[in-house]
């Protein structure tokens, strides 16, 4: 085929996902359902851009992970009708489920499926409910996807070949993949391992040893700029580490059970698949099983690393989500590359399809079975008729801006307590006269003065009596609307 | 003036030197455009004037916004170099140019239909390396009846030309002793030597170089199989003594990613190739058309590859190394490094006597290159250190006016050139490492901003020496190498 037909055939193909997750996540946003990642990005983005007095740059994400905030700059530009935002996130979904489409088309082709096997695996992956429901939320994950597919290319195109080029893609990526979720950063460990352990059968210690600092340095050094940003700008290095866990819960001993068994429950599969890739072909080139020793470390390590942390962020639904990312990623491209095989005449990989067919059957039975209740994805005709997975309903936080509207006079200011508070504030329209708080207690030091305190109160603890305490007032309660409570305080009258 | 001798300015009055028939002044008489007899033209010295009369004048006019100004055009300058040597580093990662002729298609060469060879070896005060050089090229797999090796011996080396007669020499092997004159440079030797060779090919080789055997057979190949406009195969140059010493090392990780990825690239862009001192394999008949070398720019290589490129011909890079003696102390390296920025700054001079006539003859990426490759590594030799200083200033004191030269945009601009480029300098010399599979090499590529340091001095140095003496040649010193294995 020629260029110009390749443009075509690459232009269409991103047009047809894209549409796809647009179409979704717009018939999902009219019914007000919206993924809160995704809608926290576009708002990251819009104090970007329109809050006054000044842009404020320094907002991209020092809390949340900077990227998707800084990609969803681009859709904050022109100044949204608050009512509007929500449809915004659906916009970012469709380029990434589009780019994520193109590139895994290549990946295939290059594989060397034929053009109708390609499309057929294309095709399955963009129209997996999974993947589709985070595109059409505009979550971040539907971009860490994108970013994961492109990272396991790198590093299964560098244990092929030895590209340096790829080896540098992969690092990029991962990279690129960690500020859109820090967790990853616990990938970072079996896949340096593993670029060792190929390196050192190569070459011996010394290629082992450049390889992986080759591999590392774009890694260590996206990251030392990230801390370094967080230091020059917030004055505290590790400010975006503490609060990203400050706000969730300290693990006990029942929680660490309770995540551990949901982890290994979900590593499981890919490590019964790992093992008996592993275990059954020895011979193989060592690429797949570099792609499943992949599989299998990351979410072993992240479970470890969690226990070590003493903390997880925002329990097992998060760790979904990287390990969603993964599996998605890595399964297909297992796929295209038994397919490859076969198509290249060099037979059915029974190792390959076996290890994917029991890391997709385990999946299936670690989520029916842990039941993590996250509304995980319905059937494929659902999902396109926008009733996707991973969203929530913001009827509520919309009703509570209307209210915060009406009932903040000029010049007035709120303060928003709880999460997803930044979607109040977004609907509401005036992020300039709103004060966010993450959870429904006062931040700790100063207590910003405050007209109006809207409080979320079916989030842990008793909010009303710590802002009473904090305000050193009494609140008088204005209005209820789902789980949010406006309160005004009033000062207490001092006797003489 | 005494015959021969450079000087910083050429005036139209200017008489050519008296011994202007000699061989190595073919260039001055026929293209005196193109010689860096004077290093600036009557027009550049008229329009420096000019500049500097204007700049001065803004100064002080609005000292705050001219000098603003060049702070923004200097973080441009940056960002377009930034981007310019990584785009051409990936691109080369991802499809070298280098051109590779496997075993079996060598085979097929017969000796008959082989071009002649001329092999010109520049040897001053080298009388230590004469057995080495003379071996390392005796090894070299080439018919000897059709290949010649001119030992080039300046007149007043009595030392060097007692080693060549001290030396047992294989067929095929002449001593030339160049006559004496001005300026005593590489480049005239090699000019007498041009004038006495017969090959249809002809090569440069250093006394140190150690080319592979089959380097020779490789090039023929190329120029058999290459249409007439390629004129020149450069070979990769590389060091056998890399790890002796962190400047080695250093020199090692340059080296390689330079020759290995940053030429390659530059050659698959079709971008004029700033030749490599050895190792460039010439037809010899579009080397006497270009009247040879520059015997007054102390890097004529560069010199050289630029005017092929004017006068539409072509280089590519061969699959062939050639090893050589990486520079192992701090002094003898500097005045290396100085005589390189020197040249480089001569070259770009020279070249840019007529802009829009380079232009023309280059091509708009071409002279895009060209102005990045030759004109921007000095500067950014001669920048570094200004805005190491003021990072440092600003880190450490904050002082308003720092604060004032950097305007937001420029700010940001300025902030992503730090981080940005410092990381994709760092990177491309790691990666130079790992192409040359120098593996042990690349931890002490991360440390490769100390090696800038080094090098800015070496710049700053090699300005200086451009205004007091602009064709003196400062001599590498060579035989303090530690044997290695070859990697």
């Amino acid at each position: 085929m020629r260029r110009a037909g390749r443009m075509l055939e690459a232009a269409l193909l991103f047009l047809v996902a894209a549409a796809l997750a647009l179409y979704a996540g717009q018939r999902a946003a009219e019914d007000w359902q919206v993924n809160w990642d995704g809608l926290s990005a576009v708002v990251h983005a819009q104090d970007i851009w329109h809050r006054a007095p000044e842009p404020r740059l320094t907002q991209i994400g020092f809390v949340q992970p900077p990227l998707p905030a800084l990609l969803a700059s681009a859709v904050a530009i022109p100044r949204t009708r608050p009512d509007l935002i929500r449809f915004l996130p659906p916009l970012l979904g469709a380029l990434y489920l589009g780019l994520t489409a193109l590139v895994f088309f290549k990946l295939v082709r290059g594989r060397g499926l034929s053009r109708p096997w390609a499309y057929l695996l294309t095709a399955a992956l963009v129209l997996h409910p999974l993947l589709l429901s985070q595109a059409a939320g505009g979550a971040p994950a539907a971009l860490r996807t994108l970013l994961i597919l492109g990272m396991l290319w790198g590093l299964d195109e560098w244990a092929r070949s030895g590209s340096l080029r790829a080896l540098l893609v992969a690092s990029l990526l991962l990279g690129a993949g960690l500020l859109t979720r820090y967790e990853l950063v616990l990938w970072v460990g079996p896949i340096a391992v593993t670029i060792a352990v190929i390196s050192a059968r190569a070459g011996g210690y010394s290629q082992a040893e450049g390889t992986v600092l080759a591999f590392l340095l774009p890694l260590a050094y996206l990251a030392a700029g990230w801390i370094a940003a967080c230091w020059f700008i917030q004055g505290d290095p590790w400010y975006f580490w503490r609060h990203t866990f400050a706000n969730s819960p300290e693990l006990t001993s029942d929680g660490l059970a309770r995540a551990a068994s949901d982890i290994s429950l979900l590593a499981c599969p890919f490590l019964t698949g790992a093992l008996w890739y592993t275990l059954a072909s020895k011979r193989r080139a060592r690429a797949g099983q570099f792609s499943i020793a992949l599989l299998l470390g990351g979410p072993v390590l992240a479970a470890a690393g969690a226990s070590v942390l003493g903390r997880l962020s925002g329990g097992p639904w998060s760790q979904l989500m990287a390990v969603s990312c993964l599996a998605m990623a890595g399964g297909y491209l297992l796929a295209a590359r038994g397919l490859g095989d076969a198509m290249r005449g060099s037979g059915w990989d029974l190792h390959a399809v076996m290890s994917l067919v029991l890391a997709a059957v385990g999946m299936t039975a670690a989520v029916h079975f842990t039941q993590l209740g996250m509304g995980l994805p319905r059937g494929l005709t659902d999902t396109i008729r926008g009733k996707i997975a991973f969203t929530g309903d913001c009827h509520a936080e919309a009703a509570a801006a209307a209210r915060l509207r009406e009932e903040l006079a000029p010049g007035e200011r709120a303060v928003i307590a709880g999460w997803p508070g930044f979607a109040v504030a977004a609907f509401e329209g005036h992020l300039n006269r709103t004060i966010l708080v993450p959870t429904p207690q006062p931040p700790g030091g100063d207590i910003p003065a405050v007209e109006v305190l809207l409080v979320r109160e079916d989030q842990r603890g008793s909010a009303q009596d710590s802002w009473k305490q904090a305000l050193e007032t009494r609140l008088e309660m204005l209005w209820r609307v789902g789980s949010w409570t406006c309160y005004r305080p009033v000062p207490t009258q001092q006797s003489p | 003036m005494r015959a021969g001798s450079a000087c910083l300015v050429l005036c139209p009055m200017m008489s050519p030197p008296a011994e202007s028939h000699q061989p190595h002044l073919r260039l001055l008489r026929e293209h005196p455009e193109d010689c860096a007899y004077g290093t600036l033209s009557s027009g550049q010295v008229i329009c420096l004037i000019v500049l500097l009369v204007l700049l001065g004048a803004l100064i002080l006019w609005q000292p705050w916004a001219t000098v603003i100004t060049l702070n923004t055009l200097a973080i441009l300058f940056y960002l377009l170099h930034i981007g310019y040597k990584f785009f051409l580093v990936y691109r080369s990662l991802h499809h070298s140019s280098k051109i590779k002729i496997p075993p079996v298609a060598l085979s097929t060469l017969r000796p008959e239909n082989l071009p002649t060879y001329s092999i010109l070896v520049p040897l001053y005060r080298e009388a230590a390396v004469v057995p080495s050089i003379v071996a390392a090229l005796a090894a070299l797999e080439y018919p000897a009846d059709k290949r010649e090796v001119w030992l080039l011996a300046e007149a007043n080396d009595h030392e060097t030309q007692a080693a060549l007669s001290a030396q047992a020499l294989p067929e095929g092997f002449r001593v030339l002793i160049v006559p004496p004159g001005t300026p005593q440079t590489k480049p005239r030797a090699c000019d007498f030597g041009l004038e006495v060779a017969t090959g249809e090919l002809l090569v440069v080789y250093d006394a140190e170089d150690r080319p592979e055997p089959d380097q020779l057979k490789q090039a023929a190949w190329i120029f058999l199989h290459s249409p007439e406009r390629l004129a020149c195969a450069q070979a990769c140059l590389n060091y056998y003594n890399p790890r002796q010493n962190i400047l080695t090392r250093w020199f090692t990780a340059e080296y390689s990613s330079w020759f290995d990825l940053f030429l390659p690239g530059l050659t698959g862009l079709d971008g004029p190739v700033p030749l490599g001192g050895t190792s460039n394999h010439f037809r010899t008949s579009v080397l006497r058309e270009l009247a040879g070398w520059d015997p007054f720019n102390v890097t004529e290589d560069c010199d050289l590859g630029v005017r092929l490129h004017k006068h539409g011909y072509r280089t590519v890079m061969m699959d062939s190394t050639t090893w050589e003696e990486a520079n192992s102390r701090l002094l003898s390296w500097l005045r290396q490094r100085s005589r390189w920025v020197k040249g480089y700054l001569q070259t770009w001079l020279v070249h840019t006597r007529h802009p829009l006539r380079l232009l023309r003859q280059l091509g708009l990426p071409g002279w895009f290159s060209f102005h990045m490759t030759v004109g921007g590594s000095v500067l950014c030799y001669l920048l570094n250190p200004l805005y190491w200083a003021l990072t440092l200033l600003w880190l450490t004191a904050h002082p308003e006016a720092v604060a004032r030269l950097f305007p937001p945009v420029v700010y940001a601009l300025g902030l992503f050139c730090l981080y940005v480029g410092n990381f994709v300098f760092v990177y491309l010399a790691v990666l130079g490492c790992l192409y040359r599979r120098y593996y042990e090499l690349v931890k002490y590529a991360i440390l490769t901003p100390v090696y800038w340091l080094l090098m800015s001095l070496g710049a700053y140095r090699g300005v200086l020496q451009l205004l007091s003496r602009p064709s003196f040649w400062e001599k590498t010193d060579h035989g303090f190498a530690r044997e290695e294995a070859e990697p």
